[in-house]
């Protein structure tokens, strides 16, 4: 028995992303409405999926066949657009991260599904990786003290992945992103902070496991062209968080290394919207050993998908105070990050 | 590779305060045993109070003298030995900072808008892991490196640095036991990573989106290389810049992460 899936927005997110996942999952799942904002990108996507299509969040919500809605919108319609959700009577969301872009949002999409009882997940999809699993539990038995947390992220354009998991009209490349005015402080503030809320959040719910009490953000700065520098304490812990956005070459990177007392861990993420299994994690002891461990031929966009499954079906518990945690978590981060850029990056 | 010179001719090499390593007897041609310093080039270990004795081989009449595995030394010791350097050759022999494989990955990172250095080592060793670690960040942005903020525990250091113009980073982790390793890219359209966990030899790769290519691997020990880099400099009449690059990196290296640190009891 599948499981009708209304997707609100049609960005590459969707096409690129959701919809090839979903695919994945076809004996769970099967989109039948997609809704824009007036792009009138929905009804080509819901063309190649047998999927009805409109304008607005309206008629989808109104649509009895969808009973899981997927929240695929810019990050900042994504609170209002999960309490609508509630209040029209869905009690499944998948909400592409971040849930929320204030405490205010977060307190009351959480405090709205937890009234009502809808399953709720976010699509912070390294953290579904089963790799990351595996990583922590390697961190508690190699009975080490986690140190240190640095995550280094590289990435060309997009399209290159986008490639090759779906395929776009002509007219639908995307398009380049104008560069910020980094020599205003305001800009860079406001920039770094939606760059932690929009591409840093992939790893903060991981972070939290290992770093959960944020202390102070030491120093942050704006990278061009697109990017940030960011360091932090949380819970005795030392973090380095470092992305760049780049107009080409290399592939992409985005690793999570983390120092302990007895080895240093790396976790390889797979670039975003590919599915080429879990991240692979290395661990680096200080004799010179190195040991790897198996991928798993599933990647973390399966598993959200997967993961919103059993919760929907009550096989797993919703977590309800850990979403809500890993939310102002990232909020407080992005706050403290743009904070410290307007303050001048001190320590 | 090596300069060949008449057999009988090869340059006199002294150490100082260690039986002779291996390097004169790789290099046959070029050097050869002496009984004392006066005319040689003189190999002394890097342990702490090594600027004095290299002061001590200079006084001593040595043509060159080769530091072996140079601990961090104190900012004023750096000042007065970089003032000293310009009249004889000084190589410091860094074994995870290599002159070979720097000048392989030199500049590779050149115009990369991100750099990123990691470093783990024990608590007695970490001062130096950082000082070569902020030494591959010179190396691959090809510029200095300047701290604008840092945060330290007992057990790591972050710092947020410019390196050549661009942004850097560093990570410090302190490990319970010895060993530990060191890791840099300089994140660019052409990626660079160097990774080194001494003694294996140092890996360096670029990626341009055509695919990696590791660059060949030095297999010539680093104290050969050293000595060797040292007879070649004598002959040639040159003076490298190894203690102006050594002072560089550990007087940035201190400001992270001093010698005597605030965390220690």
């Amino acid at each position: 028995m599948t499981a009708g899936v209304g997707v609100i927005g049609a960005g590459p997110g969707v096409g690129a992303l959701h919809l090839p996942t979903l695919a994945r999952l076809a004996d769970r799942f099967a989109v039948v409405h997609i809704a824009d904002a007036g792009s009138g990108r929905a009804a080509a996507l819901a063309a190649r999926s047998g999927a009805r299509s409109s304008t607005g969040i309206d008629d989808l919500l109104a649509d009895p066949s969808v009973e899981i809605v997927a929240v695929c919108s810019p990050p900042a319609r994504h609170a209002e657009q999960v309490l609508a959700a509630v209040a029209a009577g869905k009690r499944a969301i998948l909400c592409e991260k971040p849930l929320a872009m204030t405490h205010e949002d977060a307190d009351a999409v959480i405090d709205a599904c937890r009234r009502s009882g809808t399953a709720l997940v976010v699509g912070t999809n390294h953290h579904f990786d089963t790799a990351w699993a595996r990583a922590k539990h390697h961190l508690v038995a190699n009975g080490g003290r986690v140190r240190t947390v640095s995550v280094t992220v590289a990435l060309p354009p997009n399209g290159r992945y986008h490639e090759v998991v779906t395929q776009s009209a002509p007219n639908r490349q995307a398009t380049t992103r104008p560069r910020p005015d980094w020599d205003d402080p305001e800009t860079a503030a406001t920039v770094v902070r939606e760059l932690v809320l929009g591409l840093g959040i992939h790893d903060l719910p991981a972070l939290r496991d290992l770093a959960p009490r944020l202390e102070q953000v030491a120093y942050a700065r704006a990278v061009p062209p697109i990017g940030y520098a960011i360091g932090l304490a949380a819970g005795g812990v030392l973090v380095q968080l470092a992305a760049v956005m780049l107009p080409g070459g290399a592939d992409a990177r985005w690793r999570m290394t983390i120092g302990t007392s007895a080895d240093e861990l790396e976790v390889d993420f797979p670039p975003a919207f590919v599915h080429a299994g879990s991240a692979a994690v290395r661990v680096h002891t200080p004799g010179g050993r190195v040991t790897e461990y198996p991928q798993d031929a599933e990647d973390g966009y399966v598993a959200e998908w997967r993961a919103l499954a059993a919760a929907r079906e009550n096989v797993e518990p919703v977590e309800y105070d850990e979403i809500h945690a890993d939310a102002h978590y990232a909020i407080d981060i992005a706050d403290a990050a743009a904070q410290a850029i307007r303050e001048g990056a001190t320590s | 590779m090596s300069r060949v010179v008449p057999e009988m001719s090869g340059v006199p090499v002294f150490y100082a305060a260690a039986a002779a390593g291996p390097a004169v007897a790789e290099l046959p041609l070029s050097a050869r045993l002496a009984q004392g310093p006066d005319g040689a080039v003189v190999v002394v270990p890097g342990t702490p109070g090594w600027a004095a004795a290299v002061d001590a081989a200079k006084a001593s009449g040595a043509i060159a003298v080769v530091v072996t595995g140079p601990v961090p030394v104190a900012p004023a010791e750096l000042d007065a030995l970089t003032a000293r350097a310009g009249d004889i050759p000084i190589i410091l022999d860094r074994a995870r900072l290599r002159a070979d494989v720097a000048e392989d990955a030199a500049g590779a990172g050149g115009g990369a808008p991100l750099h990123t250095a990691q470093c783990t080592a024990s608590a007695t060793a970490i001062a130096g892991a950082i000082c070569d670690a902020i030494g591959w960040l010179r190396v691959l942005s090809t510029g200095p490196v300047r701290l604008r903020s840092a945060a330290t525990t007992a057990h790591g250091a972050v710092a947020l640095l410019d390196a050549g113009g661009d942004a850097a980073t560093l990570t410090a982790t302190v490990l319970a036991t010895d060993g530990g390793r060191i890791a840099v890219s300089a994140l660019g359209v052409v990626r660079t990573d160097v990774a080194i966990a001494t003694p294996q030899p140092a890996r360096v790769t670029r990626d341009d989106g055509s695919g990696a290519v590791t660059l060949p691997t030095r297999w010539e020990s680093h104290d050969r290389l050293a000595l060797r880099r040292a007879i070649d400099a004598v002959i040639a009449g040159e003076r490298p810049t190894d203690v102006a690059d050594f002072a560089h990196d550990a007087r940035l290296g201190a400001s992270i992460w001093p010698s005597v640190h605030p965390h220690k009891h």
